[in-house]
């Protein structure tokens, strides 16, 4: 938290989780963008698919980056402690998920274009000619299991640590899996002579990139840009930023009430009202909020 | 009917990946983006353009070409000209094989699927191969022309 060291308590067990969990994303990772690599040829689809699985690195290691300095206490340069990295490594991400996903849909749709047909030839394994074809296809096989199973456990950590960079990175590895199919498909489709099928799933799975970069960027910009606290999936305000806001109109009545998310936490300005002299955060009665931990502060201006 | 049941329907995503399999089963697999294995097959004939060989790697791109003849039970027409002219011609799909000599760094490349070289030698800075070169994407008739180069290298020939 800003101005003291180290997460508040209630969320303290839940990120070890978080950090546990993340150094297994990016080991699993490291895993099957290694198959994918050896296996992916001349394939668009297995080549955009391998690009897709190594920007999934970024969120994982923009967590881990983020989180150690989320820790660190305030300081002399820093009043405000390092709430806010999370967010900047966040939009430094999201610019360049989006820049490749453009650039691979611009590949992809240059092949279409050209109607480029793709070789993928054979190799001699014990007296045996093997297509590449089947490694291809085992490599994407097996590159749908971890995301799939390691974005299932990001979430409900996400949820209860209010983190968006961990959200956004099970939206992702959510996203790797299913493209991991359109890849596995673009390629079997490929084997039957299909020239198209491997521009086709390349091109979606550049669609998936951008559409993951652009949720990102949205993220990223609107706590930029001091905006108010939204649910993780960027939707509706947060719940926790409604109960406050109702708390404090309760509190001081024709007050106007401001609100600003600072990484996983709440600042709250009061405008029109003076600071009550036994005014203390921690004792605000506040119904509604689930988690006490995201109220950072309030603030006033008479 | 069936009431409370443990077994759980495979999720609708996995039903590409099977539906894939099921269909990799049929056929031929992989098979030719423009069908040049199964024309050769249905035709007996494939057309091979030689680029320009020096004669001992004629010789040898004969034999190779000769092999071919036995592994598809098909005649191959055979005929000469310089390399650019044979690779703009398999592009076109007026050949189904060029046997010339190919440098490793060739802009052709990404353009033809170049397979392994029957011999390898050194011209200057550049390493040539003497390969047969494909179109891209007849994946069935590649993995042909490959198992043939390899089992010659492995005679020996």
């Amino acid at each position: 938290m800003s101005e003291g060291k180290g997460h508040p308590k209630e969320i303290r067990a839940d990120m070890k989780a978080a950090r546990n969990l993340e150094w297994w994303n990016i080991g699993w990772t490291i895993t099957y963008v290694a198959a994918l690599g050896f296996a992916m040829g001349s394939s668009q689809a297995m080549r955009t698919a391998w690009i897709e699985d190594i920007l999934g690195l970024i969120p994982p290691i923009v967590f881990l980056i983020s989180e150690r300095y989320e820790r660190r206490a305030s300081n002399a340069r820093f009043h405000y402690g390092y709430d806010r990295v999370n967010g900047l490594g966040f939009l430094i991400a999201a610019v360049a998920l989006t820049a490749v996903g453009l650039l691979l849909l611009k590949d992809a749709a240059t092949a279409l274009i050209a109607q480029e047909h793709v070789t993928v030839g054979t190799t001699r394994i014990m007296g045996h000619d093997v297509w590449l074809g089947w490694f291809m296809l085992a490599a994407q096989a097996y590159a749908c299991i971890p995301p799939f199973i390691i974005g299932r456990k990001e979430l409900p950590l996400a949820e209860r640590l209010r983190d968006k960079l961990l959200h956004t990175d099970a939206l992702m590895n959510k996203a790797n899996w299913q493209t991991g199919v359109a890849g596995f498909v673009g390629v079997a489709l490929l084997g039957f002579g299909l020239w198209w099928a491997d521009s086709v799933a390349a091109a979606l799975i550049s669609m998936g990139i951008i559409w993951d970069g652009w949720r990102a960027l949205k993220v990223a910009t609107a706590e930029l840009v001091d905006g108010v606290p939204h649910e993780l999936d960027g939707g509706h305000r947060a719940q926790d930023a409604k109960a406050i806001e109702r708390a404090l109109k309760a509190q001081f009545p024709g007050a106007k009430v401001l609100l600003r998310e600072t990484g996983r936490y709440i600042r709250a300005e009061v405008l029109g009202a003076a600071a009550p002299k036994d005014f203390a955060v921690a004792e605000l009665e506040i119904e509604g909020l689930e988690c006490r931990w995201r109220l950072d502060s309030v603030a006033f201006r008479p | 009917m069936l009431v409370g049941t443990t077994r759980k329907a495979l999720p609708l995503r996995c039903w590409p990946i099977l539906a894939s399999l099921a269909l990799a089963a049929c056929g031929p697999y992989p098979d030719d983006i423009s069908g040049t294995l199964e024309r050769i097959e249905r035709s007996d004939r494939f057309a091979v353009g030689l680029a320009g060989l020096r004669p001992a790697d004629e010789q040898a791109a004969r034999a190779f070409i000769g092999g071919l003849e036995q592994a598809t039970g098909a005649t191959a027409t055979i005929d000469d000209a310089p390399l650019e002219a044979q690779l703009a011609r398999l592009e076109h799909g007026d050949l189904d094989l060029v046997i010339g000599e190919i440098a490793e760094d060739s802009p052709w490349l990404a353009a033809v699927a170049v397979i392994e070289p029957l011999s390898r030698r050194r011209e200057g800075r550049r390493r040539l191969g003497l390969s047969p070169v494909a179109m891209n994407g007849e994946n069935r008739w590649i993995a042909l022309v490959e198992r043939e180069v390899r089992d010659r290298a492995g005679r020996g020939a």
